[in-house]
């Protein structure tokens, strides 16, 4: 099977890796420029709101890229969604778990290819 | 016997909800989902509980047992009914919780019908409420878990609402799935929540040939586009009523799947079908729907 083709195809990927290598690539990608913009401006509370909502919806997405034992993993590390009055410093440190983590099993899984 | 609170103005809510009551922790956040579910849907609550006959009563004659408990149940148990200015009427009858339950759904035609789980109920010889109910699934059934001791002291009594920021639907593309999702959709309008759609590809291995032979069936490698695509197309009207709704397409054993998903992105509430590919003692409950219900530690809404 091609890279391209094993990429976002579910069913390919062997425990413990990522099912969609790629798509998780593109999160650690998005993580990674959210946490930046958040670095480089002071947050309304619109923007905090907001930026509590997509760190909810990448964790679902993150999720969907990861095979079973990803997902205890990351359960085990108490990774989980943040409510929506969640402050400011929790969410740079939901940010920081989930950056660090996802940026770890991408590397694992490009050690892994190689 | 029952006890009864009007409703504001004596008008008539346009639903009904019917809970099952006793005095365990389960039975409290049971009444709790059923407040914040009747403030949501706009629905009465009938409060039902089953005598037990089996019980010891020593001497005390059974009219005056019933008064007690139906006394308890009214002050107590029913609190959060009160505190959340829901009309509701008590009903308490002699026979198992199971019989007096389906009694009630039967003559009351209730919307939805919300049960706690008790762990390890069977075990101890207890024919399980829950199950009981869903054997016969006529109407959505809403099976609340045993609290552990930790969410128990995190949620006392008097505690807050229930709160749902968050709805895991398993989607096979059955028509009971699809009411589920439906379901999803109402609560999280209502509750301003989000939904996760999942669908699952199971591999089930073909006799005798093993597990090999599932992976060179026909069309197996097609199986997660058409997954994903059924999930498009089933969560296409959800979307167009403006539900906030993510889709997720994994390999797994489907309650297995659900259980993992709901743990992880901590969902509030875990929605299915039952689509009646059950054991014999328990005709119409499948087996997923029986895994869910028995392995979820999030209350799980099942839809006939």
């Amino acid at each position: 099977m091609s890279p391209s083709a094993r990429a976002d195809d579910p069913r390919s990927a062997a425990p413990p890796g990522l099912v969609a290598p790629a798509k998780t690539l593109r999160l650690l990608c998005a993580i990674g420029a959210g946490v930046d913009e958040r670095k480089r401006v002071d947050l309304d509370e619109a923007a905090r709101r907001r930026m509590i909502a997509a760190h909810r919806t990448v964790l679902v997405e993150v999720a969907s890229t990861l095979s079973d034992p990803l997902i205890d993993e990351l359960v085990a590390l108490g990774v989980h969604p943040l409510d929506e009055d969640a402050s400011l410093d929790e969410l740079k440190v939901a940010q920081a778990q989930l950056l660090g983590w996802v940026n770890g099993a991408v590397l694992a899984e490009g050690t892994v290819v190689v | 016997m029952t006890g009864s609170r009007p409703s504001p103005g004596g008008a008539t809510r346009s639903s009904r909800i019917v809970v099952g009551v006793d005095a365990c922790p389960v039975s409290w956040i049971a009444v709790r989902w059923a407040a914040t579910l009747a403030g949501w849907l706009d629905a009465d609550v009938i409060a039902a509980h089953g005598l037990r006959p089996d019980l010891p009563r020593a001497d005390v004659p059974a009219a005056s047992i019933g008064a007690q408990v139906a006394f308890t149940l009214e002050r107590d148990w029913c609190a959060p009914l009160r505190a959340a200015a829901v009309p509701y009427r008590l009903v308490v009858r002699e026979g198992s919780p199971v019989d007096v339950l389906q009694q009630v759904v039967e003559t009351e035609a209730p919307e939805l019908v919300v049960t706690g789980r008790h762990t390890g109920a069977q075990e101890r010889g207890w024919r399980s409420t829950s199950l009981g109910m869903l054997a016969s699934p006529h109407v959505p059934t809403l099976v609340v878990p045993e609290p552990t001791p930790e969410a128990a002291m995190a949620a006392p009594l008097g505690g807050r609402d229930v709160a749902v920021r968050r709805i895991l639907v398993g989607i096979d593309g059955s028509a009971p799935s699809l009411r589920a999702l439906d379901w999803a959709v109402r609560l999280a309008g209502a509750s301003g929540g989000d939904i996760v759609a999942v669908s699952t590809i199971e591999e089930v291995p073909v006799f005798p040939l093993g597990p090999a032979t599932a992976e060179s069936s026909e069309g197996e490698a097609d199986a997660p586009a058409r997954a994903a695509v059924m999930l498009a197309r089933a969560c296409a009207p959800a979307r167009a009523r403006g539900a906030h709704v993510h889709t997720i397409s994994r390999r797994g054993p489907p309650a297995t799947v659900l259980v993992r998903m709901a743990t992880l992105l901590h969902a509030d509430l875990v929605a299915a079908g039952i689509r009646g590919l059950g054991r014999p003692d328990h005709p119409t409950l499948g087996h997923v729907s029986r895994r869910l219900v028995c392995r979820s530690p999030r209350p799980v809404l099942l839809t006939p």
